[in-house]
C-alpha cells in the first residue's frame, strides 16, 4: 500500500504547523471584532450595539477588554485596574467597526451626534480628520491624553 | 352718553369674539383635490389651533415642520409620510402640537444623523398618539421636549436583521412625559429614556428589541408599570438612576449570556414590585444599587432568578415567589449586603411545627454550586450531577461558603397571594 504523504515530509508539516502555532499565540494581539447587541460593555455592562462608537483594551496578558464609548473606554483607563496598561484602542468613526490606535487618533467633545454614554464623544482615526469634521458636527477637537485629563464620569454633558 | 359707552363696549366684545371664532379651528384639507395638495403647503398656511387634515395617499416631501403652536396634524383614512429613505419624516417645533392618525415611514440609514419619523424639538404639552411608524431609523424622538404623550403608536423597525437601528422611543432631556399603550418591535432599544426625569411609562409592549425593551440612563424619579417586556435581545436595562418605581410589569424570555430581565446598575432607591420574571438566563441583576424594595414578584423558570453583586447593598427581598429556576439566588462574593425576609421558594425543604405560616428553618437560597459556577462558568455542565447535589446537601446543613446574610430566615410555607 502506498502512504499518501511520505513520513519526511509529514515531520516538516507538523513542525511547520506547531511553529505557526506558536507565532500565532506569541504574536503581538490587535482588537478584536465586536459582535454587537452580544458583546456587553466591561465598564457600563450595557450591550454595545452601535458600530459607530467603542474601544477596546488589549491586556499583557492578551485578554481583551470591550466598551461600548469612549467614555467608558476612558472611565476604565482611570480606574485602578486602568492603571495596569494595556494597548488601547478606539472605534473610528468614520469606518464603523475598525479600530484605531487611542494614542494617536483624534477625538471630538459635545458634537451634535450623540455617543452611547451621552457626552458626544466621537473618534477618528486623527486629529486632522477630527478637525475636519468638527466643520459638519461641531464640538472640540481634543487628544487621548486630552480627553482622559478633562472628561468626567459618565453622565455628566 | 353711559348708554353709548355700553353699546359701544358691547360691540367691541362681540366683534372680538366673532374674530376669535373665525380665527379658531380651521380645517385646512390636504389631498388630492381638496384645497391643500402638499402638507408643506397646509403648515406654511396654518394659523394656531388651526387642523390641518391629511386625506389618504402617499405624500413624499421635504421634511415637514410643524412651527405653528396648538396645531393639529391630523391623518383620515391613514396617509402615508414617506421619507423616500433620505430624510427625516415629522419635526414638531412648537407647543401644544397634536399629530395623530399618520403613517410615517422610510427615513433610510444614516451615520451622521439619527433621523426620526416624528421628532419633537424643544417644545411642550406635545401630543403624539396613533400613528404607524414603520421602517424608520428612530421611531418617536422627544428632543428636550417637555410634558408630552405618547401614546396608542405602532412602531415597527426596518428590516430584522439590519445592524444599524435607533430606538423606537426615544427621550432625551425631556421631563414628564406620558409614554402609554405602545407597541414597539425590532428596534435598537424599545423605549430609551436618557436624561429624561419624571416620566410614566404604562402598558406599552415592546418586543424583539435588538438590544433591550427599555432602557433608562441617568432619569431619576420615573414610573413604569403594566408593560410587557418578551423576547428582547439583551432584555430591559436601568442604570444610573434615582427612585425608580418598576410595578406590576412583565419580563419575559430574555436570553444569552449577557441578557437579563431586568438589569439593575447604580439604582439608588426605589421599588421593584408585583412583577413577574420568566424564561429569562437571569432574571433580576442587581448591581451597585442600593435601598431597593424588592416585593411580591414571581421569579418562574430562569437560569438565575436573581444575582445580586456584592457591591449591592441594604436591598431587601420580601414576599417573592421562586419556583422552578436553575437557580434562585447567586452572588460574587461572601459578603453580600441584601437581605430576604419571607419569601416563597420551591425549594425549600423545611417544616412549620406551629403552623403559623413560616417556615421554622432558615432557606439558604444561594447554593454553593451557584458560587461554584460565578467563578468557573463552565462547571455548569455538572449542574445535574449527583455529586453537586451533595455538594449543596452539604452546604445547607453546614453553611460555611455561602454568604451569611443571604439567608431567608422566615420562609414562607405557601405562595404569596
Amino acid at each position: 500500500m502506498r502512504r499518501l504523504v511520505p513520513p519526511r515530509r509529514l515531520t516538516i508539516l507538523a513542525v511547520a504547523l506547531l511553529a505557526a502555532l506558536f507565532a500565532a499565540a506569541c504574536g503581538a494581539r490587535g482588537p478584536e471584532p465586536i459582535v454587537l447587541n452580544e458583546d456587553p460593555c466591561d465598564f457600563c455592562r450595557m450591550t454595545i450595539s452601535d458600530s459607530r462608537f467603542g474601544g477596546e483594551v488589549v491586556l499583557a496578558t492578551g485578554r481583551v477588554k470591550k466598551f461600548d464609548s469612549v467614555e467608558c473606554l476612558a472611565s476604565w483607563a482611570r480606574s485602578a485596574a486602568g492603571k495596569g496598561g494595556g494597548t488601547l484602542y478606539v472605534i473610528d468613526l468614520q469606518h464603523p467597526g475598525s479600530f484605531v490606535p487611542a494614542t494617536t487618533a483624534g477625538f471630538l467633545k459635545g458634537a451634535t451626534l450623540k455617543s452611547p454614554m451621552g457626552q458626544a464623544i466621537l473618534s477618528f482615526a486623527d486629529t486632522a480628520r477630527a478637525e475636519q469634521q468638527r466643520t459638519m458636527l461641531g464640538g472640540t477637537v481634543l487628544t487621548w491624553a486630552q480627553l482622559l485629563a478633562e472628561s468626567t464620569a459618565p453622565g455628566t454633558p | 352718553m353711559r348708554n353709548a359707552v355700553m353699546r359701544r363696549a358691547v360691540l367691541t366684545a362681540l366683534l372680538s369674539l366673532a374674530a376669535a371664532s373665525t380665527a379658531r379651528a380651521t380645517d385646512l384639507t390636504v389631498g388630492p383635490g381638496a384645497r391643500f395638495a402638499t402638507i408643506t403647503a397646509a403648515l406654511a398656511a396654518a394659523q394656531p389651533g388651526d387642523r390641518v387634515l391629511v386625506r389618504a395617499g402617499t405624500y413624499r416631501e421635504a421634511t415637514l415642520v410643524v412651527r405653528t403652536p396648538r396645531l393639529t396634524v391630523q391623518g383620515d383614512g391613514w396617509p402615508v409620510l414617506d421619507g423616500q429613505g433620505a430624510r427625516e419624516v415629522l419635526v414638531i417645533a412648537a407647543d401644544d402640537v397634536t399629530v395623530r392618525g399618520l403613517v410615517l415611514t422610510n427615513t433610510g440609514v444614516s451615520s451622521l444623523e439619527d433621523r426620526a419619523g416624528i421628532r419633537a424639538r424643544d417644545a411642550r404639552n406635545c401630543v403624539i398618539e396613533r400613528n404607524r411608524l414603520r421602517d424608520n431609523l428612530w421611531g418617536i424622538y422627544l428632543q428636550r421636549a417637555t410634558d408630552c404623550i405618547v401614546r396608542d403608536n405602532d412602531i415597527v423597525a426596518h428590516g430584522a436583521k439590519q445592524t444599524e437601528s435607533g430606538n423606537g422611543i426615544h427621550l432625551w432631556y425631556s421631563s414628564g412625559a406620558r409614554v402609554e399603550r405602545n407597541h414597539i418591535r425590532g428596534h435598537r432599544d424599545g423605549i430609551y429614556f436618557e436624561f429624561s426625569t419624571l416620566g410614566v411609562t404604562r402598558d406599552n409592549v415592546s418586543e424583539q428589541s435588538q438590544r433591550y425593551g427599555m432602557h433608562f440612563m441617568f432619569s431619576d424619579s420615573c414610573r413604569y408599570e403594566r408593560n410587557i417586556f418578551r423576547d428582547n435581545n439583551s432584555g430591559v436595562a436601568v442604570m444610573y438612576s434615582r427612585g425608580v418605581v418598576i410595578h406590576d410589569n412583565r419580563f419575559e424570555r430574555s436570553w444569552g449570556s449577557a441578557a437579563y430581565g431586568l438589569l439593575l446598575k447604580d439604582i439608588m432607591g426605589g421599588e421593584i414590585s408585583d412583577n413577574v420574571f420568566s424564561r429569562n438566563s437571569t432574571g433580576l441583576f442587581v448591581e451597585g444599587s442600593s435601598r431597593l424594595d424588592v416585593r411580591g414578584n414571581e421569579f418562574t423558570q430562569n437560569g438565575w432568578a436573581a444575582k445580586v453583586l456584592a457591591d449591592a447593598d441594604q436591598n431587601r427581598f420580601t414576599a417573592n415567589r421562586f419556583a422552578g429556576n436553575a437557580f434562585d439566588v447567586t452572588t460574587n462574593s461572601s459578603s453580600a449586603n441584601s437581605t430576604f425576609d419571607g419569601n416563597w421558594w420551591d425549594e425549600y425543604k423545611g417544616y412549620d411545627l406551629n403552623r403559623d405560616g413560616v417556615g421554622d428553618v432558615a432557606f439558604h437560597p444561594v447554593r454553593l454550586f451557584a458560587l461554584v459556577v460565578e467563578q468557573h462558568p463552565a462547571a455548569l455542565l455538572l449542574l445535574r450531577s449527583p455529586l453537586v447535589s451533595i455538594l449543596d446537601a452539604a452546604e445547607r446543613v453546614l453553611p460555611v461558603l455561602t454568604p451569611e446574610a443571604l439567608v431567608d430566615k422566615h420562609p414562607l410555607m405557601r405562595p404569596p397571594r
